[in-house]
């Protein structure tokens, strides 16, 4: 069983990685076993995500209506530390999130320093539906042309992760999930324009 | 230098990977990882100490599937690490807490406790053993029961032995001054960017991991004038130290709290190093430091020679490669040399192309200039 988890944490891991180099390409995740992947209150690839990403080294931030049971429940299993916005690597968005403090943190979360610009916030957002669409516009590295998708956020959302990315290679990287075990990537690299 | 991704010779590759594997196996021998394990500790301390991964059982592993190759072993074993979660820090150690199999001092011949040769090839002949080609379980079991039988008797005791450090012997005598412990949280340098100088604490963790060829020869270098250190060992010892993990907050640590999680082998060595310094008045005075080295498992050139490079580092105004940080710390790693050197042998086309027309170019400028 414990063997497992690191397994299936590692095919996780490669998930990520194929969905961060093909930023707009939607990736479903391997499916986990059930007990596993029902231990938290959110999307099953959100949770997959946090068994992969969060262990006692890093630190993260939760953004939800239930933040203080979920980030227990997570703090629990992962031996992840629940820390301020300005500090954590990781933040976490849940669909129950108000959009005024998804903002504030945009606004506030860590985005590297010139010598470490690896030092930044990775989101992990929880939306819906994600598909493609003709909402917004990717364009950048590892995408060919263009990608057009349906994502449901407000136009504030973009343009302060815009303002956040102004100065490469500082930024953030954001992914994606929805209830439908999917990710998709959107790393600082990649330009996002509203169409139409 | 940038790199311009290589694609192509995706079948080349499969089938010389495929030969790797039949070279392997072709022989038809297979050797277990317990057998590794138990007949080749040395190999497997080594692979676990340039690794920074204390596990006999996956060292073992790596051994047989690198081949016995060294740098292969450490690389495997190092990109494994790098997958693992880290979930607990632990406890500091208390060498105190040792459970000596030897400890041997140079600098004294009568030391509280006595010196405690263990197991060592130290006072041996290096002739070859021919009876090792034919060796049998059944002799060998013969000498297992050899040895025990000849053991004196078992006493019980419930006293715990405990052998101080020889250099209590030097402080008590006031040569060697007491310090405060340092609680600095110390850096981890497989997760930060090393920018020098750099505290004690990195070094000290850069040293440890280095390829034990690396660290020997520029502690040898320093010894042999490369350098201003030469040491006498204090104390060399050799044991198992118990290790553990506490779950609690870091608020209310509370040390009966804390889960032994088990023991990892160590040797460590502190060598003493005479060091000239002057007082106010001007007049030259000598004393002691220690240079400290310790390892995973059974590796004692690999930390008497840490411990001389450690001493060399905290003294980096004496002008010798071997006190510079940056010449000893960078270079002692294994992955990274044996990685950069060995990186050579990818594809450098367009990288060799670019200083083939430039040595072109110039043969050709002379030669026009020549005609003319």
């Amino acid at each position: 069983m414990v063997t497992d988890q690191v397994h299936y944490t590692q095919n996780v891991y490669r998930d990520v990685l194929n969905a961060m180099s093909r930023p707009g390409d939607i990736v479903c995740l391997v499916e986990a076993d059930s007990s596993f992947a029902k231990t938290f209150n959110c999307f099953r690839a959100t949770s997959s995500l946090l068994f992969t990403l969060l262990d006692h080294d890093v630190t993260y931030h939760l953004i939800s209506d239930d933040s203080v049971n979920m980030s227990t429940m997570i703090t629990a299993y992962t031996l992840a530390r629940h820390v301020p916005v300005e500090e954590a690597d990781f933040i976490i968005v849940l669909m129950d999130a108000q959009e005024s403090e998804v903002e504030h943190a945009l606004k506030t979360c860590k985005v590297g320093t010139l010598r470490d610009p690896h030092l930044s916030a990775t989101w992990i957002v929880e939306t819906e539906p994600l598909q493609l669409g003709k909402e917004i516009k990717l364009t950048g590295p590892g995408i060919e042309t263009e990608t057009l998708l349906q994502v449901q956020l407000a136009q504030t959302f973009w343009d302060i992760r815009k303002e956040r990315l102004s100065e490469f290679p500082l930024g953030l990287d954001i992914i994606f999930t929805n209830r439908r075990n999917e990710v998709l990537c959107m790393p600082r690299t990649t330009i996002v324009e509203k169409v139409g | 230098m940038a790199y311009v991704a290589v694609k192509g010779g995706t079948e080349a590759i499969e089938a010389s990977i495929n030969l790797l594997n039949y070279e392997r196996i072709k022989d038809k021998r297979i050797i277990e990882v317990e057998t590794i394990i138990s007949t080749m500790r040395s190999l497997v301390d080594q692979v676990m100490s340039e690794s920074s991964l204390y596990s006999p059982f996956l060292a073992a592993l790596a051994i047989k599937q690198a081949e016995g190759s060294m740098e292969e072993a450490v690389f495997l074993l190092r990109a494994h690490r790098s997958t693992l979660p880290r979930l607990y820090v632990s406890e500091s150690v208390d060498m105190n807490d040792m459970f000596v199999e030897r400890r041997i001092s140079a600098s004294f011949k009568d030391i509280p406790g006595g010196q405690l040769l263990g197991a060592t090839p130290d006072y041996k002949h290096r002739l070859l053993n021919f009876d090792l080609i034919d060796e049998s379980a059944f002799h060998n079991e013969k000498l297992i029961n050899q040895y025990k039988s000849a053991l004196p008797p078992y006493v019980n005791t419930t006293e715990v032995l405990r052998y101080p450090k020889v250099v209590e012997y030097l402080r008590k005598e006031g040569l060697f001054p007491t310090y405060e412990p340092n609680n600095e949280e110390p850096i981890d340098v497989t997760k930060e960017n090393i920018r020098f100088p750099i505290a004690r604490s990195a070094r000290l963790q850069m040293l440890t991991r280095g390829q034990t060829g690396a660290v020997t020869s520029l502690g040898y270098a320093s010894l042999r004038g490369y350098g201003a250190v030469h040491p006498t060992v204090g104390e060399v010892r050799f044991g198992s130290i118990p290790i553990h993990v506490n779950v609690q907050s870091e608020a209310e640590i509370d040390p009966d709290d804390s889960y032994y999680i088990g023991e990892i082998k160590l040797s460590e060595v502190e060598s003493f190093v005479p060091v000239t310094t002057s007082d106010e008045n001007g007049n030259d005075a000598l004393h002691f430091e220690i240079g400290y080295g310790v390892c995973f498992g059974r590796n004692e050139t690999k930390a008497i020679a840490m411990s001389i490079l450690d001493q060399c580092l905290e003294h980096p105004e004496i002008d010798f490669p071997t006190h510079d940080e940056e010449f000893v710390l960078l270079h002692i790693d294994s992955v990274e040399s044996t990685g950069f050197i060995s990186h050579l042998k990818l594809p450098h086309y367009v990288t060799f192309q670019s200083k083939l027309d430039a040595v072109r170019n110039t043969k050709k400028e002379r030669d026009t200039s020549e005609t003319n």
